[in-house]
């Protein structure tokens, strides 16, 4: 992974060790001979790994854990070590598989717990219940 | 026979101002106990002798002035994640070890506007967060301080400091507090600054108290916040409401300890009674999971892919999780944490404090810091929470009770906790060995406050030969490490 402009990165780290794997460029836009070029609608699709796209059968995305009442916990948790092994590595995702688990049981019982609109905590800025930066 | 090490705060303030104690002599015979005690507890990270021999022997010129501070010449130690000028804030991360603070933190200031000396800096865990830190339990070296106020904990169950800073965010003023046998107190959500803090989690970081007193903390919270809790002003019996969903997660021994002390506030007139919260347990701890995961890993995204090898495992895991957290669940997230606020406010309006244990257990061993469980969501609701050591296990460990009050009620809280800790007493220290040349109170010895009595008919007594004698088989011979000072 190319480090941010502006950040440092220690290249001498493995890369598992990184930030996360390596990645292409961004589709869409390509930079060539000095100008832009469009590509097709086709060529937009969102890139996934092999191991993104095998919850798309349980109505998962690829890229991220949707907010849904329905996921169960361990629908929660097959997303995010997926999210994890393209971002951090399988070493990685291993490592912190504990962390992992807390955090999925964490986000569906969230996930699970009806909000009424009108309720009598519309803010939710945190401005008042505590949000200083 | 009492020690100057032994001396309360307010005991403190009440000597300089008489002219009875000097403050230096008092700094000197606590730098002489942290050189004889620090080697096995390592509580310090930073201890600034000169510049506090230097800070007493002002306060003992303004103290013969006559100009005298609510905490003048009231030694303090300063967890290593808040800013004293001229001294490193390392935060536990290696870094940081030489980033010298050019200013107090607010808090620091405003201890030192209050006449207090600052002794140095106490050990924190990485970042406040739950990697351990090297400080050990000074009631059995095996034993987590727990965390992340784990030098603070230390320090002033050990005797080398009568007042200690810590932050919490979790559980890190109230467990350490609890596992070292000291009283531990969070008020309510930035009453008292954090600025010159190294953040952990913004919307969850608390600055607290460490004392061994409820006057002391009361003293304290007074001189921070320029309020005047009145420590008399409750004789009445309070209204308390003992949470059966932390009875009910307690290791057996805290547990019967919990009974035992609602059975003992009953027979003192309170009105004790068993309720479960108005609101799910879990659902308090998977909000407060998920928000501070969330913004651990928004502050610490950047540093750590500069430094991943410098991080502990379980920061390190903490933000790369973190990242991976949708939006929309953190704003769910915070949108149910007012929700749950609402609900425990209008719950907490018609008692003056819930009752619980501090912690589901005793100190644990030290490769943990311990369970966040019962303290955690007090930090994400912001209430005030006071921690008091009110009894030994089997083991000679101490155990604690938590109260907690409504956002805002900080002074009613230490009025309610000053009855209970005149109802409950408290647990004698852990028995360390003084150094040789430790310094006795020379005057006749004031009548202690009544929390400070050590025993109450019906509770366990300490038992002196434990705590040393576990501590003699942790020995190795090894020539101690001094801490550095700087």
């Amino acid at each position: 992974m190319r480090p941010p402009t502006g950040a440092t990165m220690d290249y001498n780290t493995p890369r598992s060790l990184r930030n996360g794997p390596a990645r292409r460029a961004p589709r869409g836009l390509t930079r060539g001979a000095g100008s832009l070029r469009l590509l097709s609608t086709a060529d937009l699709r969102p890139s996934r790994s092999p191991l993104a796209t095998t919850g798309q059968a349980n109505g998962e995305t690829g890229t991220t854990v949707k907010l849904d009442a329905q996921l169960s916990e361990k629908k929660v948790l097959a997303q995010l070590r997926r999210m994890a092994a393209e971002t951090f590595g399988p070493m990685r995702t291993y490592e912190m598989a504990g962390t992992l688990e807390r955090t999925a049981g964490a986000l569906a019982r969230i996930a699970a717990v009806p909000l009424d609109l009108r309720d009598a905590a519309p803010d939710t800025s945190g401005v008042n219940g505590g949000g200083d930066a | 026979m009492t020690t100057l090490a032994d001396l309360t705060a307010r005991e403190i303030v009440q000597r300089v101002r008489a002219r009875e104690l000097s403050a230096v002599d008092l700094v000197a015979a606590l730098l002489e106990r942290i050189t004889g005690l620090d080697a096995e507890i390592q509580a310090w990270a930073t201890v600034a002798a000169d510049a506090a021999l230097a800070e007493a022997a002002a306060r003992d010129r303004d103290a013969a002035a006559g100009t005298i501070g609510p905490l003048h010449g009231v030694p303090v130690g300063v967890k290593d994640v808040i800013d004293v000028a001229g001294l490193p804030t390392a935060a536990g991360f290696a870094p940081y070890r030489d980033r010298v603070a050019t200013e107090d933190a607010a808090v620091v200031a405003r201890l030192r506007a209050a006449g207090a000396v600052i002794l140095g800096k106490v050990h924190t865990t990485q970042f406040a967060h739950a990697d351990p830190a090297p400080t050990r339990n000074p009631w059995r070296a095996d034993r987590t301080p727990g965390g992340s106020s784990a030098g603070s904990g230390a320090a002033v169950a050990a005797r080398m400091v009568p007042l200690a800073l810590g932050t919490q965010t979790a559980g890190s003023v109230l467990r350490p507090a609890a596992y070292c046998g000291t009283v531990g107190f969070k008020p309510t959500y930035n009453w008292i600054s954090r600025q010159g803090v190294i953040p952990l989690a913004w919307s969850l970081d608390h600055v607290g108290l460490l004392a061994r007193t409820v006057d002391d903390v009361a003293l304290t919270f007074g001189a921070l916040t320029d309020t005047e809790p009145d420590r008399a002003a409750r004789t009445t019996p309070p209204r308390l409401v003992l949470l059966t969903d932390f009875l009910e997660r307690a290791e057996p021994d805290v547990r019967d300890h919990l009974t035992d002390v609602a059975a003992r506030l009953r027979a003192a007139g309170a009105t004790v009674e068993e309720r479960s919260l108005p609101v799910e347990l879990d659902l308090l701890l998977a909000v407060h999971h998920v928000i501070m995961q969330a913004e651990v890993a928004a502050l610490h995204a950047e540093q750590l892919a500069r430094y991943p090898n410098d991080y502990g495992a379980i920061l390190r895991q903490e933000i790369e999780v973190g990242q991976l957290i949708p939006a929309a669940y953190v704003l769910k997230a915070r949108r149910l944490r007012r929700q749950l606020g609402h609900a425990v406010d209008a719950a907490l309006a018609g008692i003056d404090a819930y009752l619980l244990p501090t912690a589901s257990n005793a100190a644990p061993r030290h490769t943990t810091t311990g369970d966040r469980t019962f303290q955690a969501p007090w930090s994400l609701l912001g209430t005030p929470t006071i921690t008091l050591p009110t009894g030994l296990n089997a083991d000679g460990l101490p155990l604690a009770t938590q109260l907690v009050a409504r956002r805002g009620h900080d002074a009613a809280l230490l009025a309610v906790a000053g009855w209970c800790a005149r109802v409950l007493g408290t647990i004698a220290p852990p028995d360390l060995a003084p150094p040789a040349a430790s310094a006795k109170v020379a005057e006749a010895e004031p009548a202690a406050p009544a929390e400070a009595a050590t025993s109450e008919p019906g509770e366990p007594p300490a038992e002196p030969g434990s705590a040393p004698a576990q501590q003699a088989e942790e020995e190795t011979g090894e020539e101690p490490e001094r801490p550095s000072t700087a």
